[in-house]
């Protein structure tokens, strides 16, 4: 099976849906010439020319609204904001109104459209450009916000999303681009509300979406090395968020720590333990953990970065904690 | 048909309005657009217009009136319409307001609880307390107060036969006594353990260490133990002793000698509680994890109270427990508990070797065969009974001296025998 | 003569009947907003309700020029534009009273009518943000090379919002097919355009993006088709987006809540001014004049247009409430029921819950009309 890079699957999963369908459309900044900002869209405006392939200016809310209105009329854009930190400026578009519209004209009207972007921190790119708050849109009922963390998910969970009738957010990152992985050729897709268990465990679970399900692998291989067995759940759709994948997981292993790369106050994590306390309350047999970004504007200082980031140290200390806090009964005592 | 004139809702906040001047007179001509009365609201002094042409009939509440929106006021009768104004009583009962249709739709009904919580996962049969639905807090409380969960499956107060607080404390007190082993003594009164926050000395030194070894830095401290002694009581006991389940093993003695050890050094009787700060919760009971050989692997059951218990007592219990994990029916609380463990491969011919302490806990002693050895004794080479003893320590909890000394102390107890039987 | 070809005809060759039908529809508009203020007092209506009492020239101008290829997009204040456009009496007052027989099905108001058999897509509640959702439409038009303009009605406080800017701009850069109608009525709210615009002139701002544009007067339903009438041709035949000014006036407040009836930020002249100027009785004169009304047809319009409001507000009186057991329906498309079934276990809200007789689907019984909406004929 071919191996390639998760952007180069992104692209992928574009120029097959465009082929595929006629509806479909790329609109955002510097996606043509200049080939996107990530590279997700390079060659794209060659095969597909200027009508498809739409470079817009730099309009977020404007061209966010195009998309919704081209939506309307049927067709199926796929709205590129250059990274989630500007969706910002368009927020009363996707949430006032693509989130909105159906429910509110009683079902007449949908508005199919894909809304990519990549959040996500690391190279010291500051404060406004290091965001990671799609827990704000999987909070917004109507949205549909996807998560893939492997370049094979990437593809498939991309064309879902193409050919999904409701407003989808596709959350990518910075830091996952250049991750390698197989991806199948052809069409297939990844089904929207369902998450994967890349790595089964007995121990503990670890719950995350996109770069966060990189760091939590690395973590449960080190685990592993210790005699500590991780499952590691990627939920790769938050809203709708696969309840029941984590909620078996936490029946096997009875601990749960969340990871993400956002801030964990109010956080994707905070919803999952909430669900979790709920459906498993009698089977913990530890808190419920969470890690995140630290809660602060990201700084500059590369050693004041690293520190913010959820990185993969964190990770491990905080899944040691939650082992710690359980008392782990040893099979072994040798 | 005549239209009705009404307290009219001029604003969203309006409830009520005060006609403080009609414009008309009863049988005026009115048109659409016309102003009939002023009216005060909570927020301005407005006026209502007609929205019909026609006659005003019958004014219900003149100037001064205040009313209830949705109130009947007035009677416009349309052109051509003939009224019977004697329906219409002045300041008559307001019929039944309007439906309001701004008010809030009434919300759905509230969801039903989901029938039952989730069924959990089907279990062996053997971990029968943990199939038990209960809170995490009744099962901490049940453990506690030596109270089978098992006695209240499904009859708990909560959702499903959920057994919570409630229902552990009420079962507590209606007990006449927490459900014995034979021969166990009861549980001791007061809090289970103590938490002690480590200071500022030992926070640094956790810390350090952590660093530098990941989870518990062992320390690892041997020790030989003469048990000459020992082996004598030990032959002595079991000659008097008629059933075989009394029957003392070495095991036993070093049982006793090590709980008695851990009521002087306190320390290693406890977890390490991970945190900021971290913590070392120092228990009260002692309960000794005992390596046990099973079918699947190594099993580490629990004795509890080793150090109030007789030789024979443990003796008994250990032979119960560890027959209980050889037949795979283990009790609910056989692996709960265990605040110290003891690892014997002396019956392997194990000289000496050093163990993994089980975290939380900050200590474990791996014991070795005792053998007959060469040893010097006053400058004379004698042949005593060896046996090497090693404590693995958390070296976050205790220092080396500190397990030196409990070393020192549990030497001295296994040396000194009678110790064990008083 | 066909609607389409009717709506891109000069103003001046107007058949009689045609004439007639857009005085009809101005009465009839001015009616129904009357009457739903009327039912406004009587708490049958609630939230927040704009009227477009005194701007009906405006309103029945801009649409008179559209044909059914053309797509019809308008602020909050839409009444009016939903019945020119061609929805009926009705439907609009059933979705004021919040029923399910409403254009929305009761979950819009009077903010979020639509109706996309007349390619009228609503009815929105934030300032301009319709604007960059027609801009939107027109792209959808040029991307299927279809014949079409898109119509984008927005109010004189809209100008300044950054969706404006940003709308029109990229129309302007990508020759979209958009005709933005700027109905000045003097006033956003309480602030009026002077307080508000440092270019009050608001026509002027197309030239920012190079874009023909004109005022007219708002009052003169003829004058304000014409207007349209050019600047779709160009918006249609040549891609040039163009904008339109028309200078109205509001007679009653910014909405049927507006407390005092606007009288603290206007003065009674300046409303009286304005009535004198009323675009019906205008309209009227002329018609009588060229011999095209005659009191008889008048009363007969007038009757015949109260006793269709008249049915109206029973209709929507009698209409059943939505069901508070649908409360999810209409959230999204009828797949995701089973995309949803996993977030099911301890959902705390029980979002997909069941309902007595079996589960709500969380989408519309109905397919949403995109065969409607983006026919490709």
């Amino acid at each position: 099976m071919p191996e390639m890079l998760f952007r180069d699957a992104l692209t992928q999963a574009l120029r097959e849906e465009m082929q595929r369908d006629e509806r479909v459309f790329i609109m955002g900044e510097e996606i043509g010439r200049f080939e996107g900002s990530y590279k997700v869209t390079r060659g794209l405006i060659n095969e597909f020319g200027k009508k498809r392939v739409r470079e817009t200016p730099i309009a977020e809310e404007g061209f966010m609204g195009a998309g919704i209105g081209a939506a309307m009329l049927g067709l199926r854009p796929v709205v590129e904001i250059m990274t989630l930190n500007f969706i910002l400026v368009a927020m009363d578009m996707v949430i006032n109104h693509a989130a909105k519209i159906r429910y509110m004209f009683g079902g007449e009207v949908q508005v199919p459209m894909v809304i990519r972007t990549p959040g996500g921190a690391g190279g010291q790119l500051t404060a406004q450009h290091s965001q990671s708050f799609e827990s704000w849109f999987a909070n917004t009922p109507g949205m549909k916000v996807l998560a893939p963390a492997n370049p094979h998910d990437a593809k498939g969970l991309l064309k879902s999303a193409i050919r999904d009738e409701d407003p989808v957010l596709f959350i990518e990152n910075l830091m996952i681009y250049t991750e390698r992985g197989e991806v199948p050729d052809g069409d297939y897709i990844v089904p929207i509300g369902v998450a994967a268990v890349p790595r089964e465990g007995t121990d503990l679970t670890i719950v995350s979406h996109s770069y966060a399900t990189v760091r939590a692998l690395r973590v449960a291989n080190r685990l592993a090395q210790e005699g500590l067995s991780a499952e590691v759940v990627d939920l790769r759709s938050l809203r709708p968020l696969d309840v029941e994948t984590i909620v078996n997981s936490v029946r096997k292993t009875h601990r749960l720590l969340c990871v993400e790369e956002g801030w964990p106050t109010y956080g994707v994590s905070a919803e999952i333990a909430a669900r979790v306390q709920k459906a498993c309350f009698a089977e913990l047999d530890a808190p419920v953990e969470r890690v995140g970004g630290a809660e602060v504007p990201m700084p500059y200082a590369k050693p004041l970065e690293t520190a913010a980031i959820v990185n993969e140290e964190k990770i491990y200390q905080a899944a040691r904690a939650v082992l710690a806090e359980s008392g782990m009964l040893a099979r072994g005592v040798s | 048909m005549p239209e009705e004139i009404v307290m009219p809702r001029l604003s969203d906040t309006m409830t009520e309005g005060t006609i403080t001047r009609w414009l008309k007179k009863e049988g005026d001509a009115v048109k659409n657009g016309e102003i009939l009365f002023e009216v005060e609201t909570d927020k301005a002094t407005l006026e209502l217009q007609s929205y019909h042409d026609g006659t005003l009939v019958k004014i219900l509440m003149g100037d001064g009136s205040t009313a209830p929106i949705g109130t009947p006021v007035g009677v416009l009768a349309k052109a051509g319409e003939e009224v019977d104004v004697s329906n219409y009583a002045s300041g008559a009962a307001p019929p039944p307001a309007e439906p309001a249709t701004t008010s809030a739709p009434t919300p759905p009904a509230a969801p039903a609880p989901e029938a039952g919580t989730p069924k959990p996962q089907a279990r062996e049969a053997t971990a029968a307390a943990e199939d038990v639905k209960a809170s995490p807090l009744a099962r901490v409380m049940a453990e506690q107060s030596g109270l089978d969960l098992r006695t209240l499956a499904g009859k708990g107060s909560g959702p499903g036969g959920r057994v919570v607080r409630q229902d552990v404390e009420s079962a507590a007190e209606s007990a006449p006594a927490p459900v014995a082993r034979a021969g166990q003594s009861a549980g001791p009164s007061g809090p289970d353990h103590e938490d002690r926050e480590l200071n500022r000395v030992r926070q640094a030194i956790a810390r350090n260490l952590a660093l530098s070894k990941p989870g518990a830095p062992h320390i690892y401290l041997t020790m030989e133990v003469e048990m000459d002694a020992a082996l004598a009581l030990y032959k002595q006991v079991n000659e008097l002793v008629d059933d075989e389940q009394s029957r003392l093993t070495v095991n036993d003695l070093v049982m006793k000698a090590t709980a008695l050890a851990l009521r002087k050094y306190t320390d290693l009787n406890a977890h390490f509680i991970d945190g900021k700060p971290p913590k070392l919760r120092v228990f009260n009971r002692i309960n000794l994890t005992v390596a046990v050989p099973g079918d699947q692997g190594l099993m580490v059951p629990v004795v509890k109270d080793v150090d109030k218990k007789s030789l024979s007592q443990i003796a008994r219990e250990a032979k119960e427990v560890y027959g209980r994990i050889r037949s795979n029916k283990p009790a609910p609380d056989d692996f709960q508990g265990g605040t110290f463990a003891v690892s014997n491969l002396g019956r392997w011919g194990i000289d000496e070797f050093q163990a993994v302490i089980n975290p939380p806990q900050v200590g474990i002693l791996a014991i070795g065969a005792a053998a007959p050895q060469a040893v010097v004794r006053e400058d004379k080479v004698e042949i005593r009974s060896m046996m090497r003893v090693t404590l693995s320590a958390d070296h976050r909890a205790a220092d080396g001296v500190y397990a030196a000394d409990f070393l020192v102390e549990l030497k001295r107890l296994l040396e000194h025998p009678l110790g064990l039987v008083i | 003569m066909s609607i389409a070809s009717q709506a891109k005809q000069r103003t001046e060759s107007l058949p009689e009947e045609e004439l007639r039908r857009l005085y009809r529809l101005m009465l009839l508009i001015r009616r129904f907003e009357e009457r739903t203020e009327e039912q406004y007092t009587r708490a049958r209506i609630g939230g927040y309700c704009h009227l477009n009492i005194g701007e009906e020239a405006t309103v029945v101008g801009v649409v008179a020029a559209t044909t059914p290829d053309d797509y019809l997009f308008a602020s909050y204040r839409d009444h009016g534009m939903a019945i020119a456009g061609g929805s009926t009496a009705n439907g609009v007052m059933a979705e004021l009273m919040g029923k399910e027989t409403g254009v929305a099905h009761g979950r819009g108001g009077s903010m979020h009518l639509l109706d996309v058999k007349h390619h009228f897509l609503g009815g929105w509640g934030i300032v301009g943000g319709q604007l960059p959702i027609a801009l939107g439409a027109a792209l959808a038009l040029d991307y299927e090379n279809r014949p079409g303009a898109v119509v984008c009605v927005i109010g004189d406080a809209a100008v300044n919002i950054g969706a404006f800017h940003e709308a029109l701009n990229m129309a302007g850069v990508w020759q979209l097919p958009l005709v933005t109608v700027i109905t000045n009525n003097g006033y956003g709210m309480g602030t009026s355009v002077e307080m508000a615009s440092a270019e009050p002139e608001l026509y002027k701002r197309a030239s920012s993006y190079r874009m023909p544009s004109e005022r007219v007067d708002g009052q003169d339903v003829l004058a304000v088709r014409e207007a349209m009438v050019r600047a779709m041709r160009l918006a249609r035949d040549e891609r040039q987006p163009c904008v339109v000014e028309a200078m109205t006036y509001r007679y009653r407040g910014h909405s049927v809540a507006d407390a005092a009836h606007a009288k603290l930020y206007r003065t009674q002249d300046e409303i009286n001014d304005w009535m004198q100027r009323d675009p019906i009785p205008l309209f009227g004169e002329r018609l009588r004049k060229r011999g095209v009304l005659n009191d008889r047809t008048v009363k007969k319009m007038t009757d015949e247009i109260e006793r269709e409001v008249q049915e109206a507000i029973d209709f929507a009186v009698n209409s059943p409430d939505p069901d508070p057991q649908a409360l999810y329906v209409h959230m999204y498309n009828r797949a995701a029921q089973e995309k949803f079934a996993r977030m099911k276990p301890g959902a705390p809200f029980n979002e997909m819950h069941i309902a007595p007789g079996g589960a709500v689907p969380i989408a519309a019984e109905s397919e949403p009309g995109r065969s409607e909406v983006a026919s490709t004929n």
